[in-house]
């Protein structure tokens, strides 16, 4: 018995350039919210400072006992010196370094193995997806910090990639948990019904045919998870557990001077502030980015 | 309705299971030698080896998890080596201190949280709404040791109305208490106000769009009635769902918020335990902080569906 196979249609063109216009059209509809696009100017502000550290830092952010310590803020020292005799404006300026490499190196990783692991999990189902589902449970029963501390106790060191690792692997089922259910819906379609009847191999399938089309909940995914990151890896740092001084990191001088916040304010609210401003500016971004790619 | 239950039950039991087996793996398997991890680089081996003989971590991993868990279910949950004492007897009463600082919160956050999700949805895509929005997501974004600081600053050290601190005085009654507590548990209602606020305005929105509302409000009612009579039950629903997933969040929260405020809950006991290495200590914390999670979710998914006549009457899952 011969089986009549419907003419499989070849990528066709129109549905690129669909494609393309829909992208467009997204980035048209989030340029005209103004909450996005403060939110990526002061994004861009603080990564222009992680790059061009040297040119906009008026003196140097880390050596010691180059000012009178502890001054209040005046109009050489707009944010006031530290007990160290720095200049903390400069220091502000420089402390998005840290942050702006671990946060989204993080973030990437997350979302590469949580997409791949929903994949798998949404695609082939079965015992594989309930022990992974359960595993998933158990890890996101316990707060990130708290995993965060006990992996960075038990390992017994700390450090840019030891974060990044920890960070992105702790991601990792909460992505793998949204691609999982964007998976399971788009298996019903008939796509993946002729894949499979062409005989495609599965991870042909999944990372072909299926990716393509699960991307908008990944890169909403991606926006989400940025903001927790820098969440995550500030208040990491503000407990000791991340990148240590010298380091201009914001939450690392945090953690060094909020002891001191009586009388020394300026020390501990400069830096409060910078982290405000990234975090909010992340957030601002990612719920346009969710709500564009959610409609 | 049972049949929920017990699956219910059944799910959390296994999640019990393979979060001891994680926790475990994580603090005993990922070391490689447990005492030099406790010690240090510098300590001499016939300490580190005295060390794990006492801790039996010489054994096989399996034999250790066995005899582990075990005393977990006799309620034996290790020995902290700095302090010397039950595990317990230390988590104990940091964990019910802990719950006293997440009461006020909550107490504080949630009826807020709704005023401010059912105000927004009411106005919906208005002046008003876009407001509470952005400061929910605001403020929910930034870390609580920011927010913290920003309240330290405003309320202890500018205006001087609340201690710095969240440690009282022995023996202070439960006013003074809550006033120790109220810049730690505001610092928590920001953090919470965002989602919680969202949740019920999405709810508020689903429900006022529905046509028991618009019948509702063609028959005459006054805008008040419907509200509450119609709207509200509606519309809390999921938020009831959200609270018990924040309350998970919360205890995440309390570790950085308990550093901060220098007050003796079970974050802080963990985040001590982690500094002095009392690798003991810290895995049954951060089991007690696991448990508790999921004992919450049980019981708000319990509550849930109590509420949730659909699953009431098992026409649905």
């Amino acid at each position: 018995m011969s089986v009549v196979v419907p003419p499989t249609p070849a990528a066709p063109l129109p549905a690129r350039s669909e494609a393309r216009t829909a992208r467009s059209e997204r980035l048209r509809l989030l340029l005209r919210s103004p909450t996005v696009v403060i939110g990526v100017i002061v994004m861009g502000f603080w990564l222009f400072c992680a790059i061009f550290t040297d040119l906009v830092t008026p003196h140097d952010p880390i050596f010691d006992n180059q000012f009178t310590p502890s001054e209040s803020p005046t109009w050489s020292h707009p944010f006031g010196t530290d007990t160290n005799g720095r200049d903390i404006f400069s220091r502000v300026l420089a402390g998005s370094r840290n942050v702006l490499l671990i946060a989204p190196a993080a973030t990437l990783l997350g979302t590469v193995l949580g997409t791949m692991l929903g994949l798998v999990t949404g695609y082939l189902r079965g015992v594989v997806d309930d022990v992974v589902s359960r595993l998933v449970d158990a890890v996101l029963s316990l707060p990130l910090i708290v995993t965060a501390i006990l992996i960075v106790t038990a390992v017994g060191k700390s450090g840019t990639w030891v974060v990044v690792l920890i960070i992105g692997l702790i991601f990792t089922p909460v992505v793998s948990r949204t691609v999982r259910a964007a998976v399971l819906s788009e298996t019903e379609l008939d796509y993946v019904q002729a894949a499979r009847l062409r005989g495609e191999r599965a991870p042909y399938i999944m990372f072909s045919e299926i990716l393509p089309n699960v991307l908008s909940p990944v890169v909403v995914e991606f926006t989400v998870r940025l903001g927790y990151a820098i969440f995550a890896v500030a208040s990491l740092t503000f407990i000791g557990f991340g990148v240590a001084p010298p380091s201009p990191d914001w939450a690392a001088q945090i953690n060094q001077y909020w002891t001191l916040i009586d009388p020394y304010w300026w020390m501990t609210l400069f830096p409060a502030l910078a982290i405000a401003s990234l975090v909010v500016a992340v957030n601002l971004v990612a719920d346009g980015v969710r709500e564009v790619y959610e409609r | 309705m049972t049949r929920f239950l017990l699956k219910r039950l059944g799910l959390a039991l296994i999640t019990l299971f393979l979060l001891s087996v994680i926790v475990f793996a994580v603090s005993t398997v990922l070391p490689g030698n447990v005492g030099r991890a406790v010690l240090g680089p510098f300590a001499t081996q016939e300490s580190v080896d005295a060390l794990n003989e006492q801790l039996g971590t010489n054994r096989s991993v399996f034999v250790q998890y066995v005899e582990w868990a075990g005393g977990l279910l006799h309620g034996d949950l290790g020995t902290s080596l700095t302090k010397q004492l039950p595990a317990r007897d230390l988590l104990g009463p940091a964990l019910s201190n802990s719950f006293k600082l997440a009461f006020v919160a909550f107490l504080i956050c949630v009826p807020l949280s709704i005023v401010g999700g059912v105000i927004s949805g009411l106005r919906y895509g208005r002046p008003t709404d876009k407001a509470i929005t952005i400061a929910g997501i605001s403020f929910a974004a930034m870390p609580e040791f920011v927010t913290g600081i920003l309240l330290i600053l405003v309320f202890s050290i500018w205006l001087g109305w609340l201690p710095v601190t969240a440690q009282w005085e022995e023996g202070a009654n439960v006013l003074t208490q809550v006033k120790y507590l109220l810049l730690p548990a505001m610092t928590l209602t920001l953090v919470l106000f965002g989602y919680i606020a969202r949740i019920t305005r999405a709810g508020m929105i689903e429900a006022l769009d529905s046509d028991y509302a618009r019948t509702a409000y063609l028959k005459g009612l006054p805008s008040s009635v419907v509200v509450r009579r119609h709207l509200l039950r509606n519309a809390l629903l999921p938020t009831i769902a959200v609270v018990a997933v924040q309350i998970g969040y919360l205890v995440g929260g309390l570790v950085v918020v308990e550093v901060l405020f220098n007050y003796q809950g079970i974050g802080l006991l963990i985040y001590e335990a982690a500094r002095q290495k009392d690798l003991p200590l810290l895995t049954a914390g951060v089991l007690v902080v696991g448990i508790t999670y999921l004992v919450v979710t049980l019981i708000a998914d319990i509550l849930y569906a109590l509420l949730n006549p659909r699953i009431r009457f098992g026409t649905a899952e």
